[in-house]
């Protein structure tokens, strides 16, 4: 069964299917197998997020039983997710109180948090004679008055202003960088599927 | 210690700007001012596309937004939902609830749905809830051929075949308006239904953080996405346009007052630093 790790099998595995979507976009000849293979991504999801639970616990186990740095850690995390699981198919009312009440708040205080910071980079960044920093600056600041509520009631100028950054320069900028992007990735694809590309295979 | 000494510790300075803001955002909250709200011109383009869609039209609403963006994007995902339902009542449109990206998204949906009049509406005959299906590109793109290949079962377990209203609901022929939430990138909405989507006419309107508007400017410029909305400053215009203000009107207060805060610190630094400059240039240049 060697031949199954064989780095040819691993490629085959990824070009055969791209290879089905690629030619079905351009002739619609292969609609069925396209279907097949997209749902086949789908079920294989499935599976990496069971195979994130077994490498998770796998981990953390191990963390406890070496007793490594932090491993108090490991426990909290090992019950909050055995926790959970339990709540959801045992006693809907605790998994509904984990995740609206703590899980939910808590993930909107972290993001919150980030806001708290953005104010103090501003401060930082400010105070500067560099001039691709005032640049900088200048953008921030008509990014804040276009994104202003009350806008309207400083100078009606914001709007219009706003807009026009917003579809001429930052549209002409994003589309150079997405016409980067596409060559990219085109340039990837092509490496993938002619076997010069190696890094997903984890060389 | 002068206040000036004090000020000029970092952790002094963060520790003002921390409070301020603090204040500037919970204030409002607490009391609102009832500043003025604007409704841009995506956020009106986005409810007449889903106040156009036809009699009996389908409405696909793919709710991949996380636990952390809520406060930006449930407003508008709210209103999107109430608007939804309004079209089932009114013109007995149906709805196609489903996620793609995080299981968040299902648990938010049932948030959405708690927030919507579903009395005297029936599950199954007007809206069908896929849940979490994992695989977000891949089930993208698989919905526009094959709806219930790639949901077998609803959320609740029931087989889709055997729901009354996904009988003639399986591809983007049978879809009259594709709605997205989503906390991360917007071009994948647009690279997995744009080109069908757009050959048959059907709108794609994506309800997206702020920061990511700029990357959505490209495709709604060239049209593959048909409109946006904008966080919360669009939630609060749609909250607006469908005459049931909530919690975006709400926190736009404290969006203004945040907003000035942000202004205020950047002009003050580096307002200040140009006084220094300018009074002592070869100081501050050493």
């Amino acid at each position: 069964m060697s031949w199954l790790r064989r780095r040819e099998v691993c490629i085959a595995l990824y070009v055969i299917p791209v290879l089905i979507i690629l030619i079905n976009h351009f002739t619609g000849q292969l609609a069925a197998a396209q279907s097949e293979v997209i749902l086949w991504a789908s079920t294989l999801a499935t599976f990496a997020i069971l195979l994130g639970v077994i490498n998770l616990s796998q981990h953390h186990i191990t963390i406890i039983a070496r007793k490594s740095k932090r491993w108090p850690y490991s426990i909290i995390l090992l019950a909050a997710f055995l926790s959970t699981f339990i709540f959801n198919y045992a006693y809907k009312p605790g998994y509904d109180f984990v995740i609206t009440r703590l899980l939910s708040s808590l993930q909107m205080a972290l993001l919150a948090y980030v806001g708290f910071y953005s104010y103090t980079v501003f401060f930082r960044a400010s105070g500067t004679k560099n001039p691709h920093v005032i640049v900088l600056l200048i953008s921030m600041l008509l990014g804040l008055f276009y994104n202003l509520p009350m806008r309207d009631m400083i100078w009606t100028g914001w709007g219009p202003l706003g807009v026009w950054v917003k579809d001429v320069p930052n549209t002409g900028g994003m589309n150079a960088l997405l016409i980067g992007v596409a060559l990219g990735t085109l340039t990837l694809f092509l490496r993938t599927i002619l076997g010069y590309e190696e890094s997903y295979l984890g060389g | 210690m002068s206040v000036k000494e004090w000020f000029a510790r970092r952790e002094n300075q963060d520790r003002t700007i921390f409070v301020l803001y603090f204040i500037l955002i919970a204030y409002p909250m607490l009391s609102p001012m009832g500043l003025p709200i604007p409704i841009g011109e995506p956020t009106i383009e986005s409810y007449e596309l889903l106040e156009n869609v036809p009699e009996g039209g389908v409405i696909v609403i793919v709710s991949d937004e996380g636990f952390p963006s809520w406060a930006e994007l449930g407003p508008g995902e709210i209103a999107v939902y109430r608007h939804a339902f309004k079209k089932v009542r009114e013109d007995d449109c149906k709805i196609v609830l489903l996620t793609s990206y995080v299981v968040d998204g299902q648990i938010l949906t049932e948030r959405c749905l708690s927030n919507v009049d579903l009395t005297g509406l029936e599950y199954g005959k007007h809206w069908v809830q896929l849940g979490y299906i994992p695989g977000y590109e891949a089930v993208l793109s698989a919905m526009m051929d094959d709806l219930k290949g790639i949901a077998p079962i609803d959320q609740f377990g029931t087989p889709t075949k055997d729901i009354p209203m996904l009988e003639d609901i399986n591809s983007i022929d049978d879809y009259d308006y594709l709605y997205a939430c989503t906390f991360t990138a917007m071009d994948v909405y647009i690279r997995q239904w744009g080109e069908k989507a757009l050959a048959r006419g059907v709108p794609i309107i994506i309800n997206m953080l702020s920061g990511t508007v700029p990357l959505a400017m490209p495709y709604y410029r060239a049209g593959t996405m048909t409109s946006y909305l904008n966080s919360v400053t669009a939630g609060s215009g749609y909250e607006k346009l469908i005459g049931r203000p909530g919690m975006g009107a709400a926190l736009m207060d404290a969006q203004s007052t945040a907003h000035l805060l942000g202004i205020a610190v950047i002009l003050f630094a580096q307002g200040a630093f140009m006084i220094k400059l300018l009074s002592k240039p070869k100081e501050v240049a050493a």
